[in-house]
């Protein structure tokens, strides 16, 4: 969060608590090495000064010039993000892809004759979401496409987000928030608390509580409102409107971490001997898990429930007698999008090994090979990051990729936590070579890239 | 726009507080941060977690109110709530039994520690009141000042046990009083003799589920620099007295620098010896002594070994002095997993100090003509047989410690004196949970040459199957940082405090170390 005061960025389909990396998905079972897509590093100047006079909406001209300038800042910054995103490799750039997620976008634009102004992005990111940034911006998270199983419920993703949009929630909440912060009646609630000789700083934020409170029922009124226009013109378009409830049972269950990984069978052999100590858990601390001031959990939450969305739609379908006779769930090939599901997986991977996540690499890429054993990226994947983890363990930089075990995350995850908080640099060594031998028959001689970090293996252990 | 800069801050404190990222821990919203706001809270050696206290506001004109927030030994938050203080008290230390954490505040104007307890779900359960005596308030406020509050612990938790809490209080003169605390609240107290005409302290050894040990120490006048010690054994389950022994044998009178039982029935002090009825904080000691002794106070072995045979078989020794100058302060005394005992010791020696002189040259103030010069650490490993087997060296830059006083004392007061100060480069000692390494971290300041700037470097001397090895982090350096600060961490770990005063917030990252 950049701006002090503005709680939002942009108005995400479904917003987590975003604790842990989420990774994602890949390609097809037959394929013997995943091989990563392109990514945008395409990069244009924006000009400070020039946006920022080029910036003219009617609303604020109702505006003072403080609450004006920081409107427009939040604009500017928001143009700015995008930029540094596309430059940083955050988007995919495979057309085949790009294109498949374009046509349905396309398809709800022209169904409903909306302006022909959408630009939608493929994040590489594994959070499992969708987002509009209130400028025409859609962004399509790789961690949700991996958990979709047809193209409708892609398209009512885009209805919901397109809808945002029409209804111009972001701007609306970002010109309201600091309407609100610069209101006559705001300062003077302000100045009446600092008059107050005790207790002043627990009324500022009872104060704020409430206007948080209000502010997060106005995010969950928004995102009803959303849903009910992206429903509307969900049903305008050949795809089937049922999806948006099958979508909210998919996110429903998203933040669910159903890994299993027994880490013996990949750390452990006869001159490095797997140790349990290493993974058993030790009893912590706990203090209650509150915060001070007594936030109430579900007035700070951005959504509605799930299970809530899910009726109301089920009820919106209901009353306009509702039929998917005659409606589609894929219009485009199933095939392509089952390839971009498995390809999500795989690229999850590769965005967090290119974003130094190397801890997290080895849960997703662990996990992805009880599916796909015989796919190399993936063990090249671990054993580039295992050996990425014992030079910044060399450095004492293991806590820039690796997060310490929490309560948080779930047993299998802090398992792998807290084998990288106890071992040693030599039981790395140890762990790094197990791995890469334990695949060597299999590797070695027919791939390059595994060749290259056995032997690098063998000179990084050495030392 | 004061009232928009305060709510704007409070908005971050209320909503970001807490916020996560893959590596580190970051906290928001934070107004006003000192070092000293954030305390490791300890399981007897261990470091469990952290506790974080921030003002919030002004509750009436007796309290004020502070954010109170809890972290585990891996710096994930575990809960917050807000506690009610009064003005006249400041937080000393808290300790985890594995059930309940306590927080000890000393109250300068009621003259108490006022002791909460909370259970794990935050709940306080007992608050209780133990009367403190001024001189002790006095040498808290003073540590506090020099953020050297755990230099002088005394509170400790035995794990599903309790806690035990050591005070002075001012009886006829000043006596001392062990509480034995669980989470029902005080289960016994042990006084000192109320009416005793001598100064009495206290301090703890070590424990098991049967007895605690305790060292005393004992003189005729507050200010004396003349005094004896003996260590008291106390009923753990009772807080009865068990036995109190002398640490003066028939020839020599030994300065402890540790004490620990092999059994009930076998307890064994080591420390420096002395020739009978000499002054341990002014005279020179001759050697080390060691004293098995019975659970009945009777000595059956004694040993001693002068500094020529001990650590002279490594470094050449003039009397208790090294020969390239210098002493040894010993902070610790450890009983290794492979049954050796190791003394850690830094070395110091009296130098002239050149500012200081400048200064009184000049009229002005200045902390003296004489200073520390603070060098490298020395360990003394002794074999079951209580022979020496190894001193090893550890290289350190030097670093300098000048204080008012200094000239007119002796260099084992002015050792003492530093100690107090947090003025030596240890910082402190952790254990494996298996006890089979330990860990002792320092800092390492290395002033660049030719440049204004310095390098500050943690470092670890591990101690594994009676093997030394060294490891040394350099900090990480940030133009935006206010301080940094280096603060206990769980073993082979430390943990790196940033505060960014602009950004108003503070940084905490667990740094592990290689051995």
């Amino acid at each position: 969060m950049k701006s002090n005061f503005i709680p939002f960025i942009r108005v995400h389909f479904f917003s987590i608590f975003f604790l842990l990396i989420h990774s994602g998905v890949c390609f097809s079972q037959d394929a013997k090495e995943y091989v990563p897509l392109e990514y945008t590093s395409d990069s244009i100047g924006l000009d400070e000064k020039k946006y920022k006079q080029s910036v003219s909406r009617p609303e604020l001209d109702a505006l003072s010039k403080k609450a004006k300038d920081e409107v427009v800042d939040f604009f500017y910054w928001r143009e700015k993000e995008l930029l540094y995103e596309i430059h940083k490799k955050h988007f995919i750039k495979d057309k085949k892809f790009n294109d498949y997620l374009q046509f349905i976008l396309n398809e709800i634009v022209k169904a409903n004759s909306l302006p022909d102004k959408f630009k939608l992005r493929i994040s590489r990111y594994p959070e499992p979401n969708a987002s509009c940034d209130g400028n025409w911006n859609i962004t399509f998270y790789i961690g949700l496409l991996k958990k979709m199983e047809n193209e409708a419920q892609i398209a009512f993703i885009l209805s919901h987000e397109i809808a945002h949009q029409l209804l111009s929630h972001v701007d609306n909440r970002i010109i309201e928030t600091i309407k609100l912060k610069y209101s006559k009646d705001t300062k003077q609630d302000l100045k009446e608390i600092a008059k107050n000789e005790f207790g002043a700083a627990q009324k500022y934020i009872e104060y704020l509580k409430k206007m948080t409170y209000d502010s997060k029922r106005h995010n969950r009124d928004q995102e009803a409102s959303a849903d009910s226009l992206g429903m509307l013109l969900m049903l305008n378009t050949k795809y089937n409107a049922e999806a948006g409830i099958r979508d909210m049972a998919i996110l429903d269950s998203v933040d669910t971490d159903t890994f299993t990984i027994s880490y013996v069978t990949y750390f452990n052999s006869k001159e490095y001997p797997f140790k349990n100590s290493w993974i058993l858990p030790n009893k912590t601390l706990g203090f209650g898990g509150k915060d001070a001031f007594g936030s109430n959990e579900d007035s700070l939450k951005t959504h509605p429930d799930c299970k809530l969305r899910a009726e109301v739609i089920k009820k919106m379908l209901a009353d306009k007698k509702y039929s998917p006779n005659g409606k589609s769930n894929f219009i485009q090939s199933r095939e392509l999008l089952e390839g971009f599901v498995t390809a999500s997986k795989f690229e999850e991977i590769q965005y967090l090994y290119d974003f130094e996540h190397y801890a997290t690499v080895l849960y997703y890429g662990l996990n992805l090979l009880e599916e796909y054993p015989d796919d190399v990226m993936i063990h090249n994947s671990v054993a580039a990051s295992l050996q990425k983890l014992l030079n910044s363990m060399k450095d004492h930089k293991l806590h820039e990729h690796a997060s310490k075990p929490s309560p948080d995350y779930s047993e299998y995850l802090n398992q792998l936590l807290r084998l990288l908080d106890r071992i040693s640099i030599d039981e790395l060594k140890g762990v790094s070579s197990n791995f890469v031998n334990l695949f060597k028959e299999k590797f070695y001689y027919s791939n390059k890239n595994f060749k290259k970090l056995y032997d690098q293996n063998s000179l990084i252990t050495k030392y | 726009m004061k009232a928009m800069k305060i709510i704007t801050t409070l908005f971050l404190m209320f909503i970001l507080t807490g916020n996560i990222s893959a590596q580190n821990k970051t906290v928001s919203g934070v107004l006003k941060f000192r070092s000293s706001n954030l305390k490791p809270i300890y399981q007897g050696t261990e470091v469990k977690g952290y506790i974080a206290l921030y003002f919030l506001d002004k509750e009436d004109k007796q309290n004020n109110t502070f954010v109170m927030q809890i972290f585990d030994e891996n710096v994930n938050e575990v809960g917050q709530q807000k506690i009610s203080i009064p003005r006249s008290q400041f937080f000393v230390a808290s300790e985890y039994d594995g059930n309940n954490i306590l927080l000890k505040f000393a109250d300068t104007k009621a003259k108490l520690y006022d002791i909460r307890l909370f259970d794990e779900k935050g709940t306080l359960k007992k608050e209780i009141k133990i009367p403190v005596g001024k001189s002790q308030l006095y040498q808290l406020s003073a540590a506090m000042q020099a953020n050297t509050e755990d230099m002088m612990p005394d509170l400790f938790s035995i794990e599903n046990f309790g806690f035990i809490n050591y005070s002075i209080e001012d009886f006829k003169k000043t006596g001392f009083n062990i509480n034995c605390i669980n989470g029902d609240g005080i289960k016994w107290t042990y006084s000192s003799d109320k009416a005793s005409d001598k100064y009495y302290a206290a301090y703890y050894y070590q424990s098991n589920e049967d007895v605690l040990l305790s060292i005393v120490y004992r003189r005729d006048k507050l200010f004396t620099q003349d005094m004896d010690a003996f260590i008291l054994g106390l009923d753990m389950k009772t807080g009865k007295k068990l036995f109190e022994i002398p640490t003066v044998t028939a020839k020599y009178e030994i300065s402890p620098v540790g004490a620990y039982m092999e059994s009930n029935d076998k307890m064994v002090v080591f420390g420096q010896y002395f020739p009978k009825g000499a002054n341990i904080i002014k005279d020179k000691s001759l050697g080390f002594g060691v004293l098995e002794i019975n659970s009945q106070g009777k000595i059956n072995k004694e040993q001693y070994m002068t500094w020529e045979e001990s650590v002279g078989k490594f470094e050449k020794m003039e009397g208790s002095k090294l020969k390239d100058g210098g002493y040894i302060y010993f902070h610790k005394t450890v009983k290794a997993a492979n049954g050796n005992l190791i003394l850690v010791g830094e070395q110091f020696r009296k130098a002239a100090n050149g500012a200081g002189i400048a200064a009184m040259a000049m009229g002005g103030r200045s902390t003296g003509a004489t200073k520390l010069i603070i060098t490298d650490f020395m360990f003394l490993e002794f074999d079951k047989d209580y022979k020496v087997i190894n001193a090893k060296r550890i290289e350190k830059h030097e670093s300098d410690f000048a204080y008012p006083g200094i000239d007119y004392m002796g260099s084992m007061m002015a050792s003492w004196l530093a100690k107090s100060m947090g003025a030596f480069d240890y910082e402190y000692t952790s254990f494996a949970a298996d006890n089979s390494k330990f860990n002792v971290v320092y800092l390492d300041v290395d002033k660049l040459e030719d440049s204004k700037k310095k390098e500050i470097y943690c470092g670890s001397v591990a101690y594994q199957d009676g093997k030394f090895s060294v490891d040394k982090v350099p900090f990480a350096r940030d133009e935006k940082l206010t301080f940094v600060k280096v603060r206990p961490a769980k073993n082979g770990y430390f943990l790196v405090l940033k505060y960014f005063k602009k950004l108003k917030q503070f940084k905490l990252d667990l740094v592990k170390f290689n051995n």
